[in-house]
């Protein structure tokens, strides 16, 4: 007979969407409900907008969760745990700002126009996207990472790339000066890092190994004998370096997705923070 | 003679080591191919890159062989062969050739270094940096403050500047209607003008729009109700909904607002409210907060609207009328003043017989149809006053007297007094003219004299005598039943001892609009097989007094309520208008309405 701890699976299996069995999420929908029903029992006059009993409820509730939502930054660096725990924290900030996409939509009454009201509307709705993406990221990079290191650190990745190029020095110290130029080339043009947007490729074309082992290829099908053995060898080093070079870069790529939500989510939410002073004070300045 | 060569090395602590790489050798290749002398691993330099021997005289040269350069003692070697002293040092790339003694074994060494290769630390940290994303990225700090001032700069401090002070210029820079940016929709058509102008309508930094200051251009707009009445037909809010209200008041908006019912920023069209909750919020119960009211209650057109109550005529005065407002269920009876039935117009035998003779020349059909009397108006919304002249007098000929020759003697319609007095005038008259032509025709002589005046006389006497009797009966004949006047008109014959000319016509008023409070368009009721009678019933009416107007039944049968779904939907707004229009004027008083809009029946 399976004791009760283990019908409840164990505790490590849990993370922080099914933090204490989905209650963030329980809540969040209940908002929307609620917000929906509020919404359409509701004979606004004229139409639905921003400044109706309703448009004001949802309004406030939506800026203070809004305001709630930004001192997640604040609240990670204290460290606690059981009740408001940190993963607590995290699964009360994905649904009830996931939530936002409805009470703040039903705010709006679905009026939108070149304003600052729609502003600060688009502006949300870019954090609320930038957070989904890395919630996303979040939940399901980490194990294609895992996948493409291949229990590899990075630092283990660059040591390989590192001996590759040096190997790939000594095997081309017999070749001609043309041949050697190539390997120079696919020395020195095999990037990684760089731009974001190149962080994104795991297969650029301007990759000088592809253009040298490209090169070398063509050389292969007009070869004198006493150079076969030499160029297969070149050859055989940057199919080798062709290989990590995509493990780093689809590894580079990986962590970029990873990351690089946050540098929208983040500054993006000072701005929607900013913008939505400025709504709440035109809407009473101009009442 | 021979040389050996060895290569130095750099050994941690400032050690150089030494390692012999060719011996006893009279010349040697250095390049980095594996089948030189001296393999030097680096692929900057040439397969074969310089050759280092003794000539035959003992000399010892280099010479340079695919390599790209090579100096000596720092300047570069431009010959071919160059001889080497002890001491020299021979330069290319990162390699260093130093030509020194070795005493022991009694020949030269070429001592091979390479140059300390120093790692360019930042290579190494762009390395490391190539794995961390934000490396990629402008710092978030930056972004952040970056998105915080713009957003407060331009969304918040420019329109407040332009709000608060009215301002066209910030600093010489030109921020007109900046403050537009915070507007949370469009104007309605009525106000586009006003679309930049925030501060004409928003006076007051938070303050909600006040009514004077709509009024100070809808300065002609009549009020709904007088004030007072206004505010004791509030409904008396409790619970929740007076929550609300104390909340609304005490921030600066009380019930009754215009911007209660003409909302700006939303969709164009609405800014007339049509909801009908508007009217039934006081009039669902108007008459128990309002008993002086001659309202009744009502909240909704299909469930919950009184009878239409025409305003009609009790008597049509020559001052104007008297009016008076019945129910359609109360069999209403009205008092124009004539005597008209519809029945007998449409289908009386004698109007047949007349239409069948007249028909060709006046364009009518083979019977007389409700458009042949009745002409809409020029925005065929009402109809035209019916005229005596226009629409009556072809038939109803007020001809009393045809002459021998046949001119025909008609009388002026309209003017009793004056029908009367020409009556007598040419009855008298015929009677002076018989008397002269009398005279003219009898040619006897007369004795002059008292007899012969006294006949003179007694004949005009008689003459004037007869015209008198004459008259009056040819009065009292038009007067009285089968008479010209009696067939329209109510008559009243002068009393006992009266003066047996006067005769009285009731004064004459039609009524235009029966529901002033309501406006109707006939034009947009022109629809399917509708025709007048439908709800007129014109054809079943045998009295002038006969209400012909359809029953809110009648409407109901296509009009439904506000939130009907078989029906179309009708608002308060429909029929009725909270200020004034060009069709209803709810806000003056039935009296003012009834004045205006009946008029004397036209001759």
């Amino acid at each position: 007979m399976a004791s009760r701890s283990t019908a409840s699976g164990p505790r490590s299996q849990q993370n922080f969407m099914s933090h204490r069995g989905y209650l963030y999420f329980k809540i969040a929908f209940a908002l929307c409900l609620l917000a929906v029903i509020a919404y359409f029992a509701s004979d606004p006059t004229p139409v639905a907008n921003g400044g109706t009993v309703v448009g004001y409820a949802l309004g406030t509730i939506s800026l203070l969760i809004i305001v709630w939502l930004s001192f997640l930054g604040v609240r990670k660096r204290l460290m606690t745990s059981g009740k408001w725990s940190l993963r607590g924290w995290t699964s009360a900030h994905v649904y009830l700002g996931l939530s936002l996409i409805i009470l703040a939509t039903l705010h709006t009454g679905f009026q939108f126009g070149w304003n600052i009201h729609t502003l600060a509307y688009v502006l949300m709705m870019l954090v609320i996207l930038s957070g989904a993406w890395g919630l996303y990221a979040y939940l399901s990079l980490p194990i294609k990472m895992a996948q493409n290191r291949d229990s590899m650190t990075e630092q283990e990745m660059l040591v390989e790339l590192d001996a590759l190029d040096k190997n790939l020095g000594k095997a081309a110290l017999p070749l001609r000066k043309e041949w050697v130029d190539i390997v120079e080339m696919t020395i020195r043009q095999s990037k990684i890092g760089g731009s974001i947007l190149s962080r994104f490729r795991r297969n650029p074309s301007s990759c000088g190994t592809a253009k040298g082992l490209a090169a070398f290829k063509r050389i292969q099908t007009n070869l004198s004998d006493k150079d076969v053995d030499l160029v297969a060898d070149v050859v055989a080093i940057l199919e080798r370096k062709k290989a990590i070079l995509y493990r780093i870069r689809s590894h580079i790529r990986y962590r970029a997705l990873l990351e690089v939500w946050l540098s929208i989510h983040i500054p993006v939410t000072f701005a929607l923070i900013l913008a939505l002073v400025a709504h709440v004070f035109s809407v009473f300045y101009y009442w | 003679m021979l040389f050996s060569v060895t290569q130095l090395r750099l050994r941690p602590g400032g050690r150089k080591s030494s390692r012999i790489l060719l011996e006893n050798s009279g010349s040697a290749i250095f390049g980095r191919s594996p089948e030189c002398d001296v393999e030097l691993a680096d692929l900057e330099i040439g397969l074969q890159h310089l050759k280092i021997y003794y000539r035959d005289d003992g000399n010892l040269f280099v010479e340079l062989l695919d390599g790209r350069s090579v100096s000596l003692n720092g300047r570069l070697v431009d010959g071919e062969r160059v001889p080497l002293q002890v001491g020299d040092v021979l330069g290319f790339n990162d390699w260093t050739i130093t030509i020194a003694d070795d005493p022991d074994a009694g020949q030269k060494v070429l001592q091979v270094e390479r140059a300390e290769q120093v790692k360019d630390p930042s290579i190494l940290a762009d390395r490391q940096a190539a794995f961390n994303t934000s490396r990629a990225l402008p710092s978030s700090r930056l972004m952040a403050w970056a998105g915080a001032i713009v957003v407060t700069i331009f969304c918040l401090f420019i329109p407040w500047y332009v709000a608060a002070h009215d301002a066209d210029e910030l600093f010489g820079i030109s921020v007109e209607n900046a403050d537009t940016i915070w507007s949370s929709g469009d104007l309605s058509h009525m106000h586009a003008n006003l679309e930049n102008d925030c501060g004409s309508c928003h006076e007051e930094g938070f303050q909600s729009v006040r009514d004077e200051t709509c009024v100070s251009c809808h300065f002609d707009l009549r009020n709904h109700a007088p004030a007072a009445d206004m505010a004791q037909s509030q409904p008396d809010l409790s619970g929740w909904d007076a929550q609300l209200q104390n909340i609304a008041d005490a921030a600066g908006r009380p019930a009754g607002r215009c911007a209660d019912c003409h909302t700006e920023h939303n969709p164009r069209h609405l800014v007339v409210l049509q909801d009908g909750a508007i009217c039934s919020d006081c009039h669902v119960d108007l008459t128990a907060r309002l008993p002086e009211t001659d309202l009744l209650n009502v909240s909704d057109f299909a469930l919950d609207h009184p009878q239409f109550r025409p305003t009609l005529m009790q008597v049509a005065g020559v001052n104007g009328p008297e009016t008076f407002r019945v129910s359609l269920d109360d069999n209403p009876q009205e008092n124009s003043g004539l005597k008209y039935p519809h029945k007998l117009h449409i289908d009386g035998p004698a109007v047949l017989k007349q239409v069948a003779d007249l028909g060709d020349e006046y364009g009518w059909g083979d019977e007389l149809v409700c458009a042949d009397c009745h002409t809409p108006d020029a925005a065929n919304v009402l109809f035209e006053p019916v005229s005596m002249t226009e629409n009556c007098a072809m038939c109803h000929d007020l001809t009393f007297e045809i002459e021998d020759d046949g001119y025909r003697r008609t009388l002026r319609h309209g003017e009793p007094e004056e029908v009367i007095a020409s009556m007598e005038d040419f009855y008298l008259a015929k009677a002076l003219a018989n008397v002269r032509e009398a005279a003219s025709l009898n040619t006897d002589r007369r004795r002059p004299g008292r007899a012969a005046m006294n006949r003179a006389i007694n004949q005009r006497e008689m003459a004037f005598r007869t015209a008198g009797l004459r008259t009056a009966d040819k009065v009292a004949a038009i007067f009285s039943e089968g008479g010209a006047c009696y067939d329209c008109h109510v008559i009243t014959p002068p009393a006992e001892g009266d003066d047996p000319l006067a005769y009285q016509v009731e004064p004459v008023m039609v009524t235009d609009r029966f529901l002033p409070k309501g406006q109707f368009d006939h034009a947009s009721h022109e629809i399917g097989n509708l025709d007048c009678i439908s709800c007129h019933r014109a054809d079943i009416s045998n009295e002038a007094s006969d209400v012909l107007l359809p029953t809110i039944e009648s409407c109901q049968t296509c009009h439904g309520g506000q939130h009907s779904e078989d029906l179309l939907p009708s608002t308060c707004n429909t029929c009725h208008d909270y200020h004034d229009g060009p069709h209803s004027e709810l806000m003056m008083s039935a009296d003012d309405i009834v004045r205006r809009d009946i008029f004397l029946f036209e001759n």
